[in-house]
């Protein structure tokens, strides 16, 4: 950015084990920016999706819109910068079409959904710098295993692997605003301090017009 | 004429979108009628409103929005008015209405969101006529999708309706079109005409048609 205005939102998106929480602590720790972490267990439809998928996912979907917009609308009126770990692009374009692709959303339900999110997306602005962690399918299988969440023991590979390439088709058709994309295969930011910095240098270029 | 935008509203069947055309010509006004016939949820909704009302009602959401969005933000420079043949507002009521508690929390929310960013009618015009003739106007024009409605569901409209119009604070015309007959009888649009002319101080004022 040119004009070196205070940003106010920078989102992380990236597959599950991508390192998003991780980027998200050690970001906000860095630029003293707030994080804003993802809730998803106080989905009032979890377990009623748990138990008739079909039937439910249409209003966990949209239960998941609403708290992601009130959280934008939350930065876009406040004057903090934040972090945020997961956007509400990733609903519509990642976790939606998944479950329409697998039979779990009805194709009307999936219409209704992306035209109800599309209604949204005009009211709120794209993040000043959207971030996103690249990784292969073997990359995040290596990350969730060696965090060993319990929850997320049981994610399956041909899982990861759907939600990749709709990450991919997603991300190449980013036009929204800035974008950086991180290989977590190139960069290993999480450990290695070196890389961290490299991160930071890009993220200042793009931000602050720094080099 | 004071009012920019003026919103008719009131129960199905109540005659909203004939007496929004005969204004909209008589005061050289740009129209904005609901799209109502190309519902894709309304048929399954009237077959089995528990599970089809949530879709239903996020979809009209959607859609009243960014029509009211789209349509308002051209500023037409032939027309000095809008008249729309619904209230943005009336989301909110059918949602109370049609939806479970949790649902209409969460929509209730959505709603809540999106009014800020519409520009808010002047003037609404709101329409009464009792259940029966509501019935009777919906069976006369015949829409394939209405068929489902009975008089308990109008009933129930009528009265949310009603504590709506008791407590909101947009200046209102309260119209009971009972005997309306707004296509044949000259002197019933006249009488709206004047109420919207007369640019009173009320905040309601009452109309019946004779």
């Amino acid at each position: 950015m040119a004009d070196h205005k205070k940003p106010k939102h920078i989102a992380i998106a990236g597959n599950i084990g991508a390192g998003k929480t991780t980027l998200a602590e050690l970001l906000s720790k860095h630029y003293k920016w707030i994080p804003q972490f993802e809730d998803t267990e106080n989905n009032p439809y979890l377990l009623d999706f748990y138990e008739d998928m079909p039937r439910w996912s249409f209003n966990l979907q949209v239960y998941f819109l609403n708290t992601r917009l009130n959280r934008l609308l939350e930065i876009q009126r406040g004057t903090e910068t934040v972090i945020q770990d997961r956007t509400i692009y990733e609903d519509a374009h990642i976790f939606a079409p998944n479950l329409h692709e697998m039979g779990l959303m009805s194709k009307r339900d999936f219409d209704n959904y992306f035209n109800f999110f599309k209604t949204l997306e005009s009211m709120v602005k794209p993040p000043d710098l959207l971030i996103y962690l690249k990784a292969s399918v073997p990359a995040l299988v290596g990350q969730i295993q060696k965090r060993g969440r319990e929850y997320e023991e049981n994610i399956r590979l041909d899982y990861l692997k759907k939600l990749n390439v709709l990450y991919t088709k997603w991300i190449e058709s980013y036009k929204e605003g800035d974008l950086l994309i991180i290989d977590v295969e190139k960069n290993n930011f999480a450990e290695k301090s070196e890389d961290f910095g490299d991160v930071i240098s890009k993220i200042d270029s793009m931000l602050y017009g720094l080099f | 004429m004071k009012y920019h935008f003026i919103s008719i509203d009131g129960n199905i069947g109540s005659g909203k979108t004939t007496l929004a055309r005969l204004l909209a010509k008589r005061l050289n006004a740009r129209l904005i009628l609901e799209k109502a016939a190309d519902n894709p949820f309304l048929p399954a909704f009237y077959e089995d409103p528990a599970s089809e009302a949530f879709p239903l009602e996020l979809f009209f959401l959607a859609e009243r929005y960014k029509q009211l969005k789209e349509r308002m933000k051209v500023n037409d420079l032939f027309y000095q008015a809008t008249i729309a043949d619904y209230y943005f507002g009336k989301c909110l009521l059918f949602a109370k209405i049609n939806l479970p508690e949790e649902e209409f929390r969460l929509f209730a929310k959505f709603y809540e969101s999106l009014l800020p960013q519409l520009q808010q009618p002047d003037l609404l015009i709101y329409l009464h006529a009792p259940v029966h003739t509501l019935k009777k106007n919906i069976d006369k024009r015949n829409r394939s999708f209405e068929k489902g409605i009975s008089l308990n569901y109008l009933h129930q409209i009528q009265e949310t309706y009603s504590d709506y119009i008791k407590q909101h604070h947009l200046k209102t015309i309260y119209i009971d079109v009972s005997n309306a007959d707004f296509l044949r009888n000259e002197t019933h649009i006249d009488i709206v005409l004047n109420a919207i002319k007369n640019n009173a101080e009320e905040t309601r004022q009452f109309f019946s048609l004779p």
